[in-house]
């Protein structure tokens, strides 16, 4: 009989006994989002990696009072989101979100011809520039939404929002980058 | 789905975002326990000592039972046990006042504004401010479950009025050496003294129970569907 794996919440309880191994295995499938979402917040590589780090470590420490059964993703990324802002206050070194280059993004058809290439990457640099551009509030909605795919509700949370300021956040922003592009 | 939306979705998958580094190295140097846990089960261990001194003391003595069924009085809020239930009970939690921001409530207050010092309890998600005796400020977080914290000064005694039937246990507690009452049942009634001085009625059904107790000139109200244990607990993360 094939074994499945282990269901998240039997993974929490090990982890909550101190089963390093049983941690380590609860946020893999999420370090990747956590250190993006706090690079979204810091705006800086170094402050984000720190924060991440030190926001696992606070996981850790903290695991005794995450709920069984609650999910485990939104939990952690707020963690990491309140060490981000915390880092960003003490930070003012900024830096810009990137594309990458033109022959690394995966095509979906036909390759386009050269002109057409170089007026789509200008235009979505554009908008990358104009997401940039938004205020911290605006922008960092449109990050979690878009750029690091969180739900609605997960973006209330990290961000420390009702989930009717998310929508109204991200409503304004999207008419601001309209506007823009 | 708008342009914007496909255009800002497109957009996601070509950002070059740093590689993401190894972020459990700062775990891996953690004792093998999490310490809170430790913490947790070390304070739930005294404060279940502690009140089984209080609760022993308070069979064994006429006098504190006499006294458990009059009246308790802790910083501005009193607590008045009936011997039949109090009126009218609603189902649900009511904060006091009208909801601001949390800035206008904190520079409406003559006193610093307390909050959980946790890793991971965000601002509260509303903050309500009633003007009676100086201000009552409630804070309110609700996930994963609906906690409110009431504060107001020292200073206004019975500005809230508790009147409890006998179907409410009122027992002492200690928070961080200072006293304060642990108020758990099914009827109990809310008052606030308006800032005209009559009594506005707030019946309350609690859920869980209530923690009252004071720190340093305020007097601090935690409720919500909360074991004694949980509001304990969070009553001493409160700064």
């Amino acid at each position: 009989m094939a074994s499945r794996p282990p269901a998240e919440q039997d993974v929490v309880a090990r982890a909550q006994h101190g089963d390093g191994d049983a941690f380590a295995q609860l946020v893999a499938p999420h370090e990747q989002i956590a250190f993006r979402t706090a690079l979204m917040i810091t705006r800086n590589t170094a402050d984000a990696e720190d924060a991440a780090q030190d926001a696992m470590v606070k996981a850790f420490r903290a695991l005794g009072r995450f709920r069984v059964g609650s999910p485990f993703r939104p939990w952690l990324l707020t963690i990491v989101a309140n060490e981000a802002r915390n880092r960003r206050r003490s930070s003012s070194r900024r830096e810009s979100l990137a594309l990458r280059a033109a022959a690394e993004v995966p095509s979906g058809g036909a390759a386009p011809s050269p002109e057409g290439a170089l007026v789509a990457s200008e235009e979505r640099a554009a908008l990358l520039r104009a997401v940039e551009a938004l205020p911290d509030e605006h922008r960092l909605v449109v990050a979690c939404r878009f750029f690091l795919d969180l739900s609605e509700e997960e973006t209330a949370s990290v961000l420390g929002l009702r989930r009717g300021t998310v929508k109204s956040r991200l409503s304004r922003a999207l008419d601001r980058l309209r506007e823009a592009t | 789905m708008t342009d914007i939306h496909r255009s800002l979705r497109a957009l996601a998958g070509e950002i070059d975002f740093p590689p993401t580094p190894d972020l459990l190295s700062r775990v891996a140097l953690e004792p093998h326990r999490p310490r809170h846990r430790l913490r947790r089960r070390t304070i739930a261990l005294a404060l279940a000592a502690l009140a089984v001194a209080v609760a022993t003391g308070l069979a064994l003595s006429p006098g504190a039972r006499s006294a458990f069924r009059q009246l308790f009085r802790i910083g501005s809020v009193q607590v008045v046990r009936l011997d039949e239930a109090p009126a009218a009970v609603a189902a649900q939690l009511v904060p006091f006042g009208r909801p601001v921001s949390f800035e206008l409530a904190a520079r409406s207050v003559p006193f610093r504004l307390r909050l959980p010092e946790t890793d991971v309890a965000p601002r509260p998600a509303r903050v309500y401010l009633d003007r009676a005796g100086g201000g009552i400020v409630s804070l309110v977080w609700c996930c994963p479950r609906r906690v409110v914290l009431t504060e107001l000064q020292n200073a206004t005694p019975g500005v809230i009025q508790k009147t409890v039937g006998p179907a409410t246990l009122v027992e002492p507690v200690q928070v961080r050496g200072e006293s304060g009452l642990w108020v758990v049942g099914s009827d109990h009634v809310v008052r606030v003294v308006t800032v005209t001085g009559s009594w506005t009625e707030r019946p309350v059904l609690v859920e869980g129970g209530v923690l009252i107790w004071t720190s340093q000139g305020v007097t601090l109200r935690l409720e919500g569907n909360l074991s004694k244990d949980e509001a304990l607990a969070i009553a001493k993360r409160i700064r």
